[in-house]
C-alpha cells in the first residue's frame, strides 16, 4: 500500500469517525452552527469531488476495457475450443497474403516491390501457360501480353499491359474510395483466374475464397496447453474478473448527486452500492481442491472408430465450489464427434460429477493435455484458472496401410534386390565391359572364346546386382501443413505419412532396406534397415515422433542445413523418395538440392489443391498453377515426379506408373 | 432470466417515475441486444444506462424502497447477463449450464437482498433529521475508502 493511499485512508477514517460522533451526539453538531457560504461550500465541494472521482473511474474503465480489447486482438486470450482441430492453412492463403501485401499507399513509393514481384512472377507463369495452351510463338506471347490481346477479360489484360501503379480515371478514383482493394490487386485476381482456367480447363472464379480469408485471419487456440502457454508459467493463477468496478463508480455518482440535491433516497443507493462493492472486495475464493479423472473406452482403437471419454470431477476439499468450469485437454488430432469436452457444475464437498463425450480416432499417438479448471466464487468476482494434471491418457491409433500392389513403385527405386544397376562392376549377369586380364581374376569371367581366337586373356565385367537402400524424406515443414481445398480438416502431411508408411512396409516386405527422415524443425531419423524389428521401429516413429504430429510445427527451420545433414548421413547409393505437397518454392529447392548432391531422387506429391467444387477460387487456382509449374520444372530436370490426388486410392497412383 | 429481472426493474420504476422507467426499459433492450450479439461492451453500456435510470429515479420522487428494489433488479439483470456471457465464452453454446447459472443467480440474489435489507434498516433507523455536517463527513470517509481500495 503506497503512502498516499495510507494518507487517504487515514483522512477517510478520521472524517467517518467525526461524522459518527456527530450522528451519535447531535448536541455537538448544534454547537457549530454554520451559515451562508461556510455551510454550502463543503457540501458542493464534496459533491463535486465525488462526481469527479466517479467520472474518472468511468473513464478509466472505458480505456482499460479498450486496452483489454486491443490485447485480445494481438494475443489470443480466447478460451480453448478443444472440440475442433486447429485451422491448418488453406492452400489459397498464399495468394490472399500476397494480395494483402499490396496497399493503396504503395502508389507513393518510387518502385513498389510487392507489386513488381507479383507481376514478374505471374508473367513468368503466363509465358509457360500460354505457350503451352495457345500454340503461340514466344515473341507472339510477349507481344500479346504487352498489348493485352491475350485474353478477352479487360481486367486480366490490363494487369500485364498497364502500369504497376495504374493511373486512374476520375470515375475510378471515386469508386476506389468505397473499396478497400487496390485496382492492381483486383487485376491480379482476374489475371490469375484467367491463367488458371486456361491451364487446366476448369473455370476458376476471380474471387478469393472465404475459407482462405478466414484461414488468414483467425488463429484459434485449440488445446488447453497452448492456451496456457500464452500466459506466465505458473501452475495456477487468480484473476479478478473486474465485474464490480462499475458499482463503485455508480455509488460515487449517486453520492455526489445526493449531497448536492439533498435526496435521502440517493444516499441509500450509495450505501447499497458501497455494501455490494465491499462484499465483492471482502469475499474470498475457496481454495481449489478438485481432482479430475479421465477414462477412455478404448485405448488402442482402429482409425475412424468412436471412443467414449468419461471425465469425472471430484471436489476433494471441504468447501462448496459454486462455480466450476472444466475444459478437457483434447489432443490436437482428435475431433469431438458427440457431446462436449466442456462442463460446468457446482459441487459440494466430496461430491463428484461426471461428463462424457465421444471422439473419432485418427492415426497417431494422441496424448491428452491436462484439463483446464476455472473456479469462481459465488459472486463471480474472482476466478482461479488452473491446469489440472491427471493421470496421463494416451490414445494410440495405428496408421491404416494403403494396399500397394505390384513393383512399379518408381522407375528408379527398386523393389526387388538385384534389380538395380549399380555403378560398380564385377560378377553378375548383365554385361558391362571387357578389360585386360589381371592376375587373380576368377576363371569363370575370363573370355575363353577370345583366348581361343587371339591367345590373349581378357576378363568380362558384369554389372553387379545391388541391394539399393531407399530413404523416405517426408516434408513436414510448417508450409506443408496445408489443409486440402475441399472441406477437409486434415493436414496434407497426414497423407504423406500414410503414403510413407505404405511404401515403407511394401519395400520392407520385399526386404529392401528403408530409412525415414522428416524435413521438419523436429529432428527425426531412422537409418535404412530391414527386418521385423526395423519395421516396428519405423511404425512407432511415424506414430509417435513429434515431427509427424497433428500440430503445425513452429520455430525457425533451416531447410538447407537439414538437407546437408541428410547428405552427411545417407550414403550416395541411397535412393531418395521425397514426399511433399510441393506448395512452396523451398520444397522445390530441397528436391533440386538433393538431386544436386547426386542422389537418385523421386518425388511423390499429394495434391492439396484438388477441389470438388465445380468452380475453384483464384487463391486455390493460383496455388494449383504454381504447383503444376513446379512439378513440370522438376520433371524437366529429369526427376521422376508422381502427382497424387489424395481422394484417389493410393494403389491406383502407384499402378499408374 | 436476465430479461425477467430487467422487466422487474422496469415494473418497479414505472410505479413512480415514468422517465426512469423509460430509461430502464431502454437498458433492458440494450441488454438483450448485448446478449444476442455476445458483446460485453454493449452489456457494459446497458449497465451504464441502468445507473442513469437509478439516478433519475433518485432525483425524482421515487421512494427509497422502490429505488433499492430497482437497484437489486438492475444489478441482478446485469450480473446474470454477464455471467451468461462469460460461461458462453468459456464453454461454448452446446454445454449444459443451467445448474451453474441457477446457482449463480440465486447466490447473487441472496447477497443483494441481504445487503439491501441492511441498508434499508439503516435508512429507516437514521431517517431523523441528521446534521448535514455529519453526512458530509461520512461521505468524505466513503470516498476515501473507495479511492483507497481501488488501487
Amino acid at each position: 500500500m503506497s503512502s498516499t493511499n495510507r494518507i487517504v485512508l487515514v483522512v477517510g477514517l478520521v472524517s467517518s469517525l467525526t461524522g459518527l460522533c456527530l450522528v451519535a451526539l447531535p448536541s455537538v453538531a448544534s454547537l457549530v452552527s454554520l451559515s451562508g457560504v461556510a455551510r454550502t461550500a463543503p457540501i458542493a465541494l464534496v459533491g463535486m469531488l465525488s462526481l469527479l472521482l466517479a467520472a474518472r473511474y468511468v473513464a478509466g474503465e472505458i480505456s482499460s476495457s479498450k486496452a483489454r480489447h486491443d490485447e485480445q486482438q494481438t494475443r489470443s486470450t480466447e478460451f480453448p475450443t478443444p472440440k475442433h482441430r486447429p485451422g491448418y492453412e488453406h492452400p489459397g492463403v498464399a495468394f490472399a497474403r500476397r494480395l494483402g501485401g499490396i496497399e493503396w499507399t504503395d502508389r507513393r513509393e518510387e518502385d513498389p516491390k510487392e507489386r513488381l514481384e507479383l507481376r514478374a512472377e505471374l508473367r513468368q507463369a503466363a509465358r509457360t501457360v500460354l505457350s503451352r495452351t495457345e500454340q503461340w510463338s514466344r515473341t507472339d506471347v510477349e507481344t500479346r501480353l504487352d498489348d493485352g490481346t491475350w485474353t478477352e477479360n479487360p481486367q486480366a489484360a490490363a494487369f500485364f499491359a498497364d502500369d504497376v501503379v495504374p493511373s486512374l480515371s476520375p470515375w475510378h478514383r471515386v469508386r476506389s474510395l468505397c473499396r478497400s482493394e487496390p485496382v492492381f490487386a483486383r487485376r491480379a485476381r482476374h489475371a490469375v483466374s484467367e491463367l488458371a482456367s486456361r491451364f487446366d480447363g476448369n473455370d476458376v472464379s476471380p474471387e478469393v475464397s472465404a475459407a482462405a480469408q478466414t484461414s488468414l485471419d483467425d488463429d484459434l487456440t485449440v488445446t488447453t496447453r497452448s492456451f496456457w502457454d500464452g500466459r506466465e508459467g505458473a501452475e495456477a493463477r487468480e484473476v479478478s474478473t473486474g465485474r464490480t468496478r462499475g458499482v463503485a463508480a455508480a455509488a460515487l455518482g449517486a453520492a455526489g448527486l445526493g449531497i448536492v440535491t439533498l435526496r435521502p433516497a440517493l444516499f441509500l443507493l450509495t450505501v447499497f452500492g458501497i455494501t455490494v462493492y465491499g462484499y465483492a472486495r471482502a469475499v474470498s475464493l475457496p481454495t481449489q481442491t478438485v481432482s479430475v479423472t479421465r477414462t477412455v473406452s478404448e485405448a488402442a482403437p482402429d482409425p475412424g472408430q468412436e471412443i467414449e471419454i468419461t471425465v469425472s470431477v471430484l471436489n476433494t476439499g471441504d468447501e462448496t465450489l459454486a462455480d466450476i468450469r472444466v475444459v478437457d485437454g483434447v489432443p490436437t488430432g482428435l475431433i469431438v464427434s458427440e457431446g462436449s469436452p466442456t462442463f460446468t457444475t457446482a459441487l459440494r464437498p466430496g461430491k463428484e460429477a461426471t461428463f462424457s463425450y465421444s471422439v473419432e480416432a485418427v492415426a497417431g499417438a494422441h496424448t491428452y493435455d491436462p484439463a483446464l479448471v476455472v473456479t469462481r466464487d459465488v459472486a463471480g468476482v474472482r476466478k482461479r484458472e488452473r491446469l489440472q494434471q491427471s493421470s496421463e491418457t494416451t490414445i494410440t491409433c495405428q496408421i491404416r496401410e494403403h494396399p500397394v500392389s505390384g513393383n512399379g513403385l518408381q522407375q528408379k527405386t527398386t523393389v526387388l534386390p538385384g534389380q538395380a544397376q549399380s555403378r560398380t562392376k564385377g560378377a553378375g549377369v548383365e554385361f558391362h565391359s571387357v578389360r585386360e586380364y589381371r592376375h587373380g581374376d576368377p576363371l569363370s569371367r575370363i573370355d575363353w572364346n577370345r583366348k581361343a581366337k587371339t591367345g590373349e586373356f581378357t576378363t568380362v565385367d558384369f554389372r553387379e546386382p545391388h541391394l539399393e537402400t531407399t530413404l523416405l524424406v517426408v516434408d513436414a515443414r510448417a508450409e506443408a501443413y496445408l489443409e486440402s481445398a475441399t472441406d477437409c480438416t486434415e493436414p496434407v502431411v497426414r497423407q504423406s505419412v500414410t503414403a510413407a508408411y505404405s511404401i515403407a512396409s511394401q519395400l520392407l516386405a520385399d526386404s529392401t532396406p528403408v530409412g525415414i527422415t522428416a524435413l521438419s524443425p523436429q529432428p527425426c531419423w531412422l537409418s535404412p534397415g530391414t527386418g521385423d524389428v526395423h519395421r516396428r521401429q519405423l511404425r512407432e516413429l511415424l506414430l509417435r515422433e513429434s515431427a509427424f504430429s497433428w500440430d503445425t510445427p513452429d520455430g525457425e527451420f533451416d531447410a538447407i542445413a537439414a538437407l546437408r545433414e541428410i547428405n552427411q548421413r545417407a550414403s550416395l547409393e541411397t535412393q531418395i523418395l521425397f514426399i511433399s505437397p510441393l506448395c512452396d518454392d523451398e520444397a522445390r529447392e530441397a528436391v533440386r538440392r538433393l538431386d544436386a548432391y547426386g542422389y537418385t531422387v523421386s518425388v511423390l506429391s499429394p495434391d492439396p489443391t484438388v477441389s470438388t467444387a465445380s468452380t475453384r477460387t483464384c487463391g486455390v487456382g493460383y496455388a494449383s498453377l504454381r504447383r503444376q509449374l513446379r512439378l513440370k520444372e522438376l520433371r524437366n530436370a529429369g526427376l521422376n515426379v508422381t502427382d497424387w490426388d489424395p481422394s484417389e486410392p493410393f494403389s491406383g497412383v502407384i499402378s499408374r506408373e | 432470466m436476465a430479461l425477467s429481472a430487467a422487466g422487474l426493474s422496469v415494473l418497479v420504476l414505472a410505479v413512480t417515475s415514468p422517465a426512469a422507467a423509460l430509461l430502464s426499459l431502454l437498458a433492458g433492450v440494450v441488454l438483450a441486444g448485448g446478449l444476442t450479439r455476445g458483446s460485453r461492451r454493449i452489456l457494459d453500456g446497458a449497465g451504464g444506462i441502468y445507473v442513469l435510470a437509478l439516478l433519475v429515479g433518485g432525483l425524482g420522487d421515487a421512494g427509497s424502497e422502490v429505488l433499492l428494489l430497482t437497484a437489486i433488479a438492475s444489478i441482478l439483470a446485469w450480473d446474470i447477463a454477464e455471467n451468461a456471457l462469460s460461461v458462453g465464452d468459456h464453454l461454448g453454446r452446446e454445454t449444459d449450464t443451467t445448474r451453474l447459472e441457477v446457482v449463480h443467480a440465486a447466490a447473487t440474489l441472496v447477497v443483494l437482498t441481504v445487503g439491501a435489507g441492511m441498508v434499508f434498516a439503516i435508512g429507516t433507523a437514521a431517517s431523523g433529521g441528521q446534521p448535514i455536517t455529519a453526512v458530509v463527513l461520512l461521505l468524505v470517509g466513503v470516498i476515501a475508502l473507495v479511492a483507497g481500495l481501488r488501487r
